[in-house]
């Protein structure tokens, strides 16, 4: 059986409106189920505690980017599957999982296989799969060009970096190599388990997606003349000054069977 | 794997890029293939090959399998296999490889060192026998 942690929040209430057609997927996988709704995401560790069995078989989170974050973070050092069924079109992890779609996550969960995903931490959040450390006005132009209306009715809303100057940054790798460049957008993801090293940051110090630089360390240290947000998934987890640390944790997630997936390995 | 001109002008994924615009100072040490286009100082160890790029700035030494320099690099370069100092390139430093090739336009400022490689060597016939001491003729095969 598992315990489905439930944010009726998420996807604009989502949740309510396909509760029946979720049940009868489950049913019809016989995949048994215990449905909790989260009141609020800070309580989510005692959620954990007070509802989850010896006996399930895992806990799975129902909702976007931040109750998955959530979950995991509550779930670090306890050997628990985490499953994932996605309420909001832009849950990253869900995605690079391949759980797209509501039939495929619940299929997920009775015909899956085990993958250890790297887990790393910025200040005390744990995350998984990848983080972005950008400017404001880079994310704000990203976002205008998504869902401008008019860009949209004239076809310009295609996402492209935009051509401000970037902030200058200074990045700390390892305590051992100091990177110094102007910035428009930092990518952070975690290695998997047989990488040299924990993190792979990618770095676009301009608008040109093809000028890009990568480099490899088990910590980052990053320090920009402006404040930039640190993003998991589209969660604001933190700001810059900030630490991202690679961990030699990894967290075991539900995932559809035969999933050919990078930065891991299956259990 | 040794590479061409060729592929170095099409040298793709590599592991670590330090871009155009980018400064880079410390140790950097990695397994795979480096390629830079910016600055770099210091120090740089890998076990996989080494591309300067024509705009690229390094002082460092350099420590890898295959090393190409198309930019100015400061620094001793040790290369296991072959150091190529392209057209546009220009060394400043000591260096050691197994070959080492200088194309037209490209500069080395600096002492070079082979790495001892297996050669044939011509097999010499004794001179004497060393049961009997018998004289036989000397013999080149």
């Amino acid at each position: 059986m598992y315990l489905f942690l439930i944010n009726p929040e998420a996807g604009h209430k989502r949740f309510f409106r396909i509760e029946k057609q979720m049940k009868k997927l489950l049913d019809r996988q016989a995949v048994k189920y215990r449905f909790v709704m989260i009141d609020n995401l800070a309580n989510v560790p005692d959620i954990i505690q007070t509802n989850l069995r010896s006996s399930d078989q895992g806990v799975v989170a129902v909702g976007g980017n931040a109750t998955v974050n959530a979950v995991i973070n509550s779930l670090v050092g306890q050997d628990i599957p985490v499953g994932i069924i996605p309420m909001s079109r832009t849950n990253h992890l869900a995605d690079s999982l391949g759980l797209k779609g509501l039939p495929t996550a619940i299929k997920a969960l009775a015909d899956y296989d085990l993958r250890l995903e790297r887990l790393g931490k910025i200040g005390q959040h744990y995350f998984v799969g990848e983080a972005e450390v950008a400017t404001r006005s880079n994310l704000l132009t990203q976002y205008l060009r998504k869902t401008n209306p008019w860009l949209k009715f004239l076809g310009l809303s295609r996402t492209t970096l935009p051509t401000e100057v970037g902030t200058k940054a200074t990045i700390a790798l390892d305590d051992d190599v100091l990177v110094r460049s102007k910035t428009h957008r930092l990518q952070v993801k975690l290695n998997g388990e047989h990488g040299d090293k924990k993190l792979k940051l990618t770095l676009f110090a301009s608008p040109d997606p093809t000028e890009i630089s990568i480099l490899h360390s088990n910590s980052i240290a990053i320090e920009g003349e402006t404040k930039m947000p640190v993003i998991i998934g589209n969660e604001t987890v933190a700001h810059t000054p900030v630490e991202i640390k690679g961990l030699a944790k990894y967290i075991r997630l539900i995932v559809p069977k035969d999933n050919q997936l990078t930065a891991s390995k299956t259990a | 794997m040794n590479k061409t001109r060729a592929d170095f002008a099409d040298f793709t994924n590599p592991d670590t890029i330090i871009g155009d615009e980018v400064s880079v100072e410390g140790t950097l040490k990695t397994g795979g293939d480096i390629q830079i286009n910016g600055q770099f100082k210091g120090k740089l160890i890998t076990d996989g090959d080494v591309v300067v790029g024509e705009r690229a700035t390094v002082t460092a030494d350099i420590n890898g399998q295959n090393v190409y320099v198309a930019g100015e690099v400061v620094g001793n370069v040790n290369a296991i296999g072959k150091l190529e100092i392209l057209e546009t390139g220009c060394l400043k430093g000591n260096v050691s490889s197994s070959a080492l090739v200088i194309e037209a336009g490209g500069v080395l400022k600096g002492s070079s060192t082979m790495h001892d490689t297996e050669r044939e060597k011509p097999e010499i016939t004794p001179t004497y026998e060393v049961e009997t001491g018998t004289k036989v003729e000397e013999g080149v095969n």
